[in-house]
């Protein structure tokens, strides 16, 4: 799940992880990410943090203390001071990611990797029958 | 010792009069000087000056009409207490009308009826026969005699009073819970005043007939003042370390005040009220040099909390300017890559070499960017270090596999070596990367042929770790080596790539700095190509 307010951005991502293999759902801001992310229940999200009506921060809130989903979430915002990054990874964020940073391969790569390393860890603690 | 006790028991009563109205006339005047100083612009504090000192005249004269003999005299002072006793009750009523008001409109009834009625009253008094018309001698004693305009100075008196009372009840009543204590505090100073005068200057003398302690009528007042001023230091929140100074000033002025007690001769005398008046003005100059520093310490942390909240709006405008001029990089880039990746299909040579061109731009212009936000959160003393165990071993490597690529596009030898060891260290590893990043990026950027080595090595002995990244590209000559690490400056190879911030290397020694390590720059001249190298604490 992708949830960013930039309509360009939208297109981007979703041309590259289709194109990547992903199945993408898009939200525009937090309010309605966290409307559709107990339904849909995604892999991963990818979140950004301003945005209108309810931003990152207020959604990783939400997320956390209203509901049972442990769904990884991925910070990819623009804002690169030191207390964005305290901030959301206090909040439970599995990554930040500066966003200027990243072509859309690279975030696929990026995102792929993060996937990855969540399923070893997962196998790793499920008992061998 | 004996000297003393002689002296102690040769002092008649009339010094210990003298010595308690003085020491409280002195403490009296200083808590009104200091509560003035303490806002000369405050209507609450200027009345509260006023009544000073008209209660410190209105003691004086009291307590001098009742040491002379001189009939005449005598009616004159005697006269001159009920026109400052008007004045007193006034200046009584009009401090608790404007507390703890700093500005306040006087209404019509105040300025064109009560002051002038005690304007004309307390004259009439002094110059007058308002209250008395002459004197005789009873029992042996000079007593003066009264005339029943008496009756209007008790009225007058009584009035005020109790208008300035249920001024005070009323505020004790709206103020809120917090509130209360000022006037609290006023209420029970003023209660105890008034209970001390009662007793002294009307039971004692109309029910048992002593009027020992009437000329001691400043003692009365003193606790009505010692609250007030209390109460407004409360209020407007006064620092103790003044007041401790304050104190010391009192004390000063107290001790040489006594001196003049026990002045043995005239002239011991006219030289001790000579250092008395000397200390006083001192301190009082003093006083007022710590109101001075006081208010210039107030404006200073005024302008720092100003200051505060400026460096704070600052931030969060370089902030959000970095974060709406990354926006639409990110596009620009996120389009472009997309195109050159081929995910939305193929493209033509050209078409592709045109988007690269559009990526690279972009690119540039996001790590210019990057520079600028950088280069003022340095200034600021804003950079903020997350500091962590970091392997640059593995960090690296890692940085040598992302950077092959874009040095063999340029067909150039890439190699990377690494010391046997281990290469553990206290760094924000994000920083780091990016200044071992940023010195690769150039040595491919600034190297038409060759080879770009890259290197790591360990020094156990100064246990320090070295990052060295060598080219044989352009190099850098001697005179350019002094300032490659300053603001804007751009070395032999700014010719081929202008595009950058000019910051970089800047950057890269002030966050080297920030990890207490070093970074340096080693070429044989132009064009024999150059070394750059980091040197880091092993943690």
């Amino acid at each position: 799940m992708i949830i960013e307010d930039d309509k360009s951005l939208q297109d981007i991502y979703t041309i590259n992880f289709e194109a990547a293999g992903y199945e993408v759902l898009i939200e525009g801001d937090g309010l309605s990410g966290i409307s559709e992310v107990v339904e849909k229940n995604p892999d991963i999200i990818l979140l950004d943090v301003m945005m209108p009506n309810m931003d990152g921060f207020a959604f990783l809130k939400v997320m956390k203390e209203n509901t049972d989903v442990h769904i990884p979430v991925v910070i990819c915002s623009n804002l690169s001071d030191q207390e964005t990054r305290d901030r959301a990874i206090k909040e439970g964020a599995s990554a930040v990611l500066l966003k200027v940073n990243y072509s859309g391969r690279e975030l696929v790569q990026k995102i792929n990797l993060i996937l990855e390393e969540r399923a070893s860890k997962h196998k790793g603690v499920v008992p061998a029958h | 010792m004996k000297e003393f006790a002689d002296i102690v028991q040769n002092l008649s009563f009339t010094n210990l009069d003298l010595l308690s109205v003085g020491i409280t006339i002195a403490a009296i005047a200083l808590l009104g000087f200091i509560v003035y100083i303490s806002n000369t612009k405050s209507i609450t504090n200027i009345s509260f000056f006023v009544f000073c000192m008209v209660t410190i005249l209105w003691s004086f004269i009291n307590y001098s009409s009742y040491q002379t003999e001189d009939p005449e005299l005598k009616l004159t002072l005697w006269k001159a207490v009920i026109f400052l006793g008007f004045w007193h009750s006034f200046t009584f009523f009009n401090f608790l009308y404007v507390f703890p008001r700093e500005r306040v409109v006087f209404p019509t009834w105040y300025t064109y009826g009560l002051l002038p009625y005690v304007i004309g009253m307390s004259f009439w008094a002094l110059i007058g026969n308002l209250v008395f018309t002459g004197v005789q001698v009873l029992d042996g004693t000079i007593q003066p005699v009264v005339s029943k305009g008496i009756l209007l100075f008790v009225v007058t008196v009584l009035v005020l009073i109790i208008a300035s009372f249920s001024f005070l009840v009323r505020r004790i009543i709206k103020a809120k819970k917090g509130d209360k204590n000022p006037y609290v505090l006023i209420l029970v100073g003023a209660i105890c005043t008034f209970a001390l005068l009662f007793t002294f200057n009307l039971i004692l003398p109309a029910v048992f007939e002593i009027i020992r302690f009437i000329p001691l009528g400043a003692l009365t007042i003193f606790p009505f003042s010692a609250f007030t001023a209390y109460a407004i230091f409360k209020h407007k929140a006064f620092k103790v370390k003044d007041l401790g100074s304050t104190l010391m000033a009192f004390f000063l002025c107290f001790v040489t005040f006594i001196e003049i007690i026990f002045a043995e001769s005239s002239g011991q005398l006219l030289i001790r009220v000579g250092v008395f008046l000397v200390v006083l003005l001192i301190s009082i100059q003093f006083i007022k040099n710590i109101f001075a520093l006081e208010h210039l310490t107030e404006s200073l942390e005024v302008a720092n909390t100003k200051l505060k909240s400026l460096d704070t709006l600052k931030s969060e405008f370089i902030s959000l300017a970095s974060h709406q001029l990354r926006s639409p990089l990110t596009v620009i880039k996120g389009y472009a890559s997309t195109l050159t990746d081929g995910v939305v299909g193929d493209l033509t040579p050209k078409q592709t070499e045109i988007v690269r061109h559009i990526y690279t731009s972009a690119h540039g212009l996001a790590s210019v960017v990057e520079d600028f936000l950088n280069v003022t959160k340095i200034e600021q003393g804003g950079m903020k270090y997350a500091f962590e165990d970091v392997d640059l071993g593995q960090l690296v490597k890692d940085l040598a596999n992302d950077m092959k690529i874009p040095a063999e596009e340029k067909h150039l030898t890439f190699s990377f070596s690494i010391e046997k060891g281990k290469y553990m260290i206290r760094a924000d590893s994000v920083k780091i990367k990016q200044v071992l990043l940023n010195l690769v990026d150039n040595s491919i950027k600034y190297t038409k042929e060759g080879f770009v080595k890259l290197s790591l090595s360990h020094n156990e002995n100064e246990h320090t770790v070295t990052f060295s990244v060598a080219d044989s590209g352009v190099g850098v000559s001697e005179e350019t080596k002094t300032k490659l690490f300053t603001k804007f400056a751009r070395g032999e190879g700014g010719t081929l790539n202008s595009g950058g911030s000019g910051l970089g290397l800047y950057l890269a020694q002030e966050i080297v700095k920030a990890h207490k390590g070093h970074i340096a720059i080693d070429s044989q001249g132009l064009g024999k190509g150059s070394t750059f190298s980091v040197t880091l604490p092993i943690s």
